[in-house]
């Protein structure tokens, strides 16, 4: 063992171990962090899922539900609890802020936990308390917000609670900086007083059940027949609402950029075996005439190999799992919870990535050595291994990739995809930089009569090194463009007037006085009716979400859509199919085309809704395109405004409100307290922040490529310096200057690093366009900026390590050059 | 001549290569020799004449077209790669031309190289620095080679030559790539090191002078041995 470990000491005094050595930590930090992070959030989920939101079984419906599946639950042994949310505005002096309200019964929740706290900062928390009367508990968000500490007085509509306690978890908590909302919990018994509830408000109201699994089943078995339409058992899948399916395409982004690393990397370790394989030629041979067998040199190898692919993967699991601490630490506004700490396994994902890494990229090249003839060494030339050593590894090397995707992605045919994309773009930076590499030869010999400027050759180790580095760099100019350009674009499409605020929640006999209050500011804020209403028959053939497979289309058919009346079609909808409704109509619904599509509505379908126990049933006379981001209030579905006039109603608008004006909103609740404000300028300074964060965090991940790009053009360089001293020997003997060389040095490979930045930046400004066209549909811009720091980076990067890779050859004398071996 | 104990013995022994839509090139033909224990021998000709193919064949690296070798009293022609290995192992010592010595191996783990190979060995880092004191390099022992001149560098694979006290030693042109002064000293040092061991050792050189220093002298001219 410890000749062993002498041996290693002594292979790892070779650049090209070293290198190797790197390409592997990087590739197993990179897969590590990743998979930490994931590991803990994936537990966080299911940690959520199985706290089933305070109870065993929750039965959720926009209407109230009928209180004797209580009774009857009761008579079973079961635990009950009742929950009412609602969104509305909470305030304090002048101070307000929108609250998802959460009214519960004394027995909230029956399973989970519910940590409170009787300060902002103490993090120590006590459970199993009850909420009293007049008592209301929040988050942190809430107080900070509205500038209170625990105990300050709040109003919620027309009654005031004490807001006594903070709440650190509670279970149905999600992700909460992804809900507009901070919770605030109050006694079920106190909502009627609030008068905020009215038939037409956007309550959800929640049935929980909590005991015995064999209970729970006879009570489920008793109740599913029950159930009316707008009533469902929630699930663990409805546990995972829209923004946990965020997370968990982050997730795979994340996976994703772990990945592209280590392709990259991968490309270093071929390269970096590749020179490794020239190198070892002589010392095999050498070994040889001492009568080492082609066992004992395999061995040596592949031990020495194994073992450098054993300390990478120890070295970047440690590495990674500090990283994945900074992930986390830079998400936690998002997380907003204690996560779980991670298990083992992507301990075990790393080291099969560096072994796979050393099995598909390093080891055919390697194997090649034991094929050596050791006459060779007599013959003083270099000797090269027998057999093309390309030839294999382009198999292994394939099948390694194919593999490491596998891993990664869980999924054969999104590897097999990936597969054929990697090759197609290392196939199309290979051709530009070729053609580029070309065009600058092309140019300068037409304008330098003495070649006095040497260009860099199209070799395919230039190429190489150009496609990894270039693919490092553009992925790392795209996610800039997308963090930083992409929002920047889609804001200034926002014109300056546009609303700012969306008014929710209004109530009918208010419509007269708030219009009279608009006209006096001599604010534009039309007033929309809000229906909500579920789809319950298409050609009055019954329909529900089970009648779909698709996932969209699901979610869709369970939730209530909003339905609007209205004679004048807003500037932000078109209409693309039949026609607008003619003034006097009374009948058709207009619906818009995205819905329509998902869920296979066609014009002249008749729809049938239940509006609050009515039916609603009318033909589809027209479709319309809706744009969303317009930020005016947009429905899915419109009517006529006298086919509504029968149904339960609230009002909806938005408003522009100028930044002088700013006390005009909380005046305006103070006087109709049930008024809900969303503020559409917090909400998006929230957004842009959670994406600057979340990009910022992808973005880490995706450096590990450019790192290894660098390691590649290390490799690379290293492959080049046997040829590339040769040359300058020969420039120098034959009179060529220091200065001179080193000129050419540094032109040569800042060229090449201008050139892989230029392709880098071009396709990134691309690919940049195409997703803020298929994003927001925005026209295509250059970004210029992009393209010049691409190639600044790439000249700078490539050039300084290529000179200071290269620098040493210049002070070695030419004789002592021709004599090395 | 001394035959009663020959280490190396060769019959008939020639070397082809064929070439393609003409005849073989015919490089070695017909050489017979016989090489007793502790004698040195030169090998001559001018260049491309084929003494560095020779050599190769009597020291087991190449295998012959045609005739037999025996080396250290085994047939080798008939031996695969790695059995021809083994009969080297800790028996046989090569000097190159060009040193061939590792760059990432300090001199003394150059030296300890070849006892390394033979595990059966177990005093290795002393044995080690036993040679390169004698070729005197005791002081630069933690050295690599790119920090020690042409003439060190010989020296340091005289020493991982000699370490494993071999029984013949090969060596082509051992002075080829050394200015004259330094040569004379690496040439001196070889001849007293195969004396002081009595290892059999096989010269390839241009070198007339060093040539008339050996026991023996062949020369070869056009791939044919003029005794
Ligand atoms: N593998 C080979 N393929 C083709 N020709 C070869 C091969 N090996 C040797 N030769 C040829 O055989 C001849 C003898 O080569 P060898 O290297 O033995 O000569 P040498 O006497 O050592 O010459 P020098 O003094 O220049 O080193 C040369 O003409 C050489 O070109
Ligand atoms: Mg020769």
């Amino acid at each position: 063992m410890n000749f062993f470990l002498k041996q290693w000491q002594q292979y790892w005094r070779i650049t090209e171990v070293r290198l190797l050595f790197l390409a592997l930590l990087v590739s197993v930090t990179a897969i590590t962090s990743v998979g930490f992070f994931t590991d803990r959030a994936d537990k966080a989920m299911s940690q959520q899922a199985t706290q089933l939101m305070g109870g065993d079984l929750i039965v959720s419906s926009s209407r109230p539900i009928d209180q004797h599946y209580l009774s009857h639950a009761k008579s079973l042994g079961l635990h009950t609890a009742e929950m009412i949310s609602f969104p509305s505005m909470v305030s304090s002096g002048e101070k307000m802020q929108l609250a998802q309200i959460k009214a519960v019964s004394a027995q909230y929740p029956l399973t989970g936990e519910l940590d409170i706290s009787d300060s902002l900062l103490d993090e120590s928390s006590r459970h199993h308390q009850r909420l009293t009367h007049n008592q209301a508990w929040s988050e942190a968000r809430l107080f900070i917000a509205l500038g209170i500490q625990p105990n300050a007085t709040v109003q919620l509509g027309k009654i005031e609670l004490q807001l006594t306690k903070r709440i650190i978890k509670m279970p149905d908590q999600g992700l909460s900086a992804f809900q507009i909302a901070p919770v605030l919990l109050m006694p079920l018994e106190q909502l009627p007083e609030t008068g905020l509830l009215t038939p037409a408000s956007r309550a959800r109201f929640n049935q929980l059940f909590a005991g015995e699994t064999d209970q729970i089943n006879t009570f489920v078995a008793w109740l599913k027949p029950q159930l009316k339409r707008s009533e469902r058992i929630r699930t663990l899948e409805d546990g995972l609402p829209a923004i946990e399916q965020a997370l968990t395409r982050g997730k795979r982004f994340l996976s994703l950029a772990a990945l592209l690393s280590v392709i990259l990397a991968g490309a270093a370790i071929a390269l970096t075996s590749y020179s490794l394989n020239q190198r070892e030629t002589r010392t095999v041979a050498v070994l040889k005439t001492l009568g080492a067998s082609r066992k004992l040199i395999l061995r040596r190898y592949l031990s020495q190999l194994f073992f450098t692919a054993t300390l990478a993967a120890l070295v970047g699991a440690v590495i990674g799992y500090i990283i994945q601490l900074g992930i986390v630490y830079l998400l936690q506004d998002i997380m907003d919870q204690v996560l779980p700490s991670t298990g083992l396994f992507p301990i075990v994902t790393g080291f099969l990535t560096a072994y796979i890494m050393v099995l598909g990229f390093s080891a055919p090249q390697l194997i090649q050595l034991v094929n050596i003839a050791p006459v060779h060494i007599l013959q003083g030339q270099k000797t090269t291994s027998s057999s093309n050593p390309y030839r294999y590894a382009v198999i292994a090397i394939l099948g390694g990739t194919l593999l490491l995707m596998w891993i990664q992605t869980k999924d054969i045919k999104l590897s097999l995809f990936l597969l054929i994309a990697t090759v197609l773009a290392t196939l199309l930076f290979w051709f530009i930089s070729k053609g580029l590499l070309n065009i600058l030869r092309l140019v300068n010999q037409k304008f330098r009569r003495t070649n006095s400027v040497s260009l860099p050759k199209p070799n395919p180790r230039i190429s190489l090194l150009i496609v990894v580095f270039g693919i490092g760099l553009f992925s790392l100019l795209l996610l800039t463009a997308l963090r930083t350009d992409l929002i920047a674009r889609w804001q200034a499409t926002i014109p300056d007037k546009a609303p700012n605020h969306f008014l929710i929640n209004i109530q009918e006999n208010e419509v007269k006085s708030l219009q009279a209050i608009f006209k006096n500011k001599q604010m534009t804020a039309p007033l929309y009716p809000m229906i909500r209403g579920r789809l319950v028959a298409i050609n009055n053939k019954a329909v529900s979400a089970a009648d779909y497979t698709e996932g969209q289309a699901k979610r869709l058919m369970t939730r209530e859509f909003n339905m609007s009346a209205i004679t004048v079609l807003q500037t932000s909808n078109k209409i693309v199919g039949g026609h607008w409704f003619t003034l006097g109509e009374n009948k058709g619904l207009s619906v818009e085309e995205g819905i329509a599509k998902t869920l296979g509505l066609q014009l002249g379908d008749t729809l049938a809704f239940d509006v609050a126990g009515q039916r609603l049933s009318d033909k589809i006379t027209s479709l319309r395109s809706v744009r969303w981001d317009s930020m005016q209030p947009n429905f899915f579905v419109l009517a006529t405004p006298s086919a509504l006039e029968n149904y339960p109603r609230t009002y909806i608008t938005s408003i522009h409100v100028p930044k002088q004006e700013s006390h005009f909103i909380p005046e305006l609740i103070h006087q109709y307290p049930s008024i809900t404000d969303i503020n559409i300028n917090a909400i998006m300074t929230q957004v842009k922040e959670l994406i600057n964060k979340a990009a910022f965090a992808v973005q880490a991940i995706f450096s590990f490529t450019l790192i290894a790009g660098i390691i590649v053009l290390f490799a690379a360089l290293q492959s080049q310096k046997a040829e590339r001293s040769k040359e300058i020997a020969i420039l120098k003997s034959i009179g060529a200057s220091r200065a001179y060389l080193s000129k050419h040095l540094i032109i040569e490979f800042t060229l090449i690093g201008a050139v892989a930045g230029l392709i880098a930046g071009i396709l990134a400004v691309i690919a940049a366009n195409i997703a803020a066209y298929i994003l927001f549909d925005l026209t295509p811009s250059i970004n210029y900026l992009l393209i010049l720091s691409g190639v600044l980076t790439g000249a700078v990067l490539v050039g300084v390590a290529g000179y200071l890779n290269m620098r040493p050859l210049l002070n070695t004398a030419p004789v002592t050059l021709f004599r090395e071996g | 001549m001394n035959n009663k104990n020959i280490v190396i013995e060769t019959q008939a022994l020639g070397k082809k290569i064929p070439v393609q839509s003409a005849d073989d090139l015919i490089i070695l033909d017909n050489i017979s020799l016989q090489i007793p224990q502790g004698a040195s021998v030169a090998i001559t000709g001018t260049s491309g004449s084929g003494k560095t193919t020779l050599l190769g064949l009597l020291a087991g690296l190449d295998s012959p077209s045609n005739g037999k070798i025996k080396l250290l009293g085994k047939e080798i022609s008939t031996l695969d790669e790695d059995q021809r290995a083994n009969l080297r192992l800790g028996k046989v010592g090569f000097v190159f031309q060009s040193f061939h010595l590792m760059d990432n191996l300090t001199a003394l783990e150059n030296v300890m190289l070849p006892l390394e190979l033979d595990s059966t060995n177990h005093k290795i880092e002393s044995l080690a620095l036993t040679a390169l004191n004698d070729v005197g390099l005791s002081q630069r022992t933690q050295h690599l080679p790119t920090q020690l001149s042409g003439g060190e560098q010989q020296r340091v694979a005289l020493a991982r030559a000699f370490v494993s006290r071999p029984d013949i030693l090969f060596a082509d042109e051992p002075t080829g790539n050394l200015d004259s002064q330094t040569g004379k000293e690496v040439e001196s040092l070889l001849f007293s090191l195969q004396q002081q061991h009595n290892t059999t050792l096989v010269l390839v050189t241009h070198d007339h002078h060093l040539a008339a220093q050996c026991q023996i002298h062949y020369r070869i001219v056009a791939g044919k041995l003029e005794g």
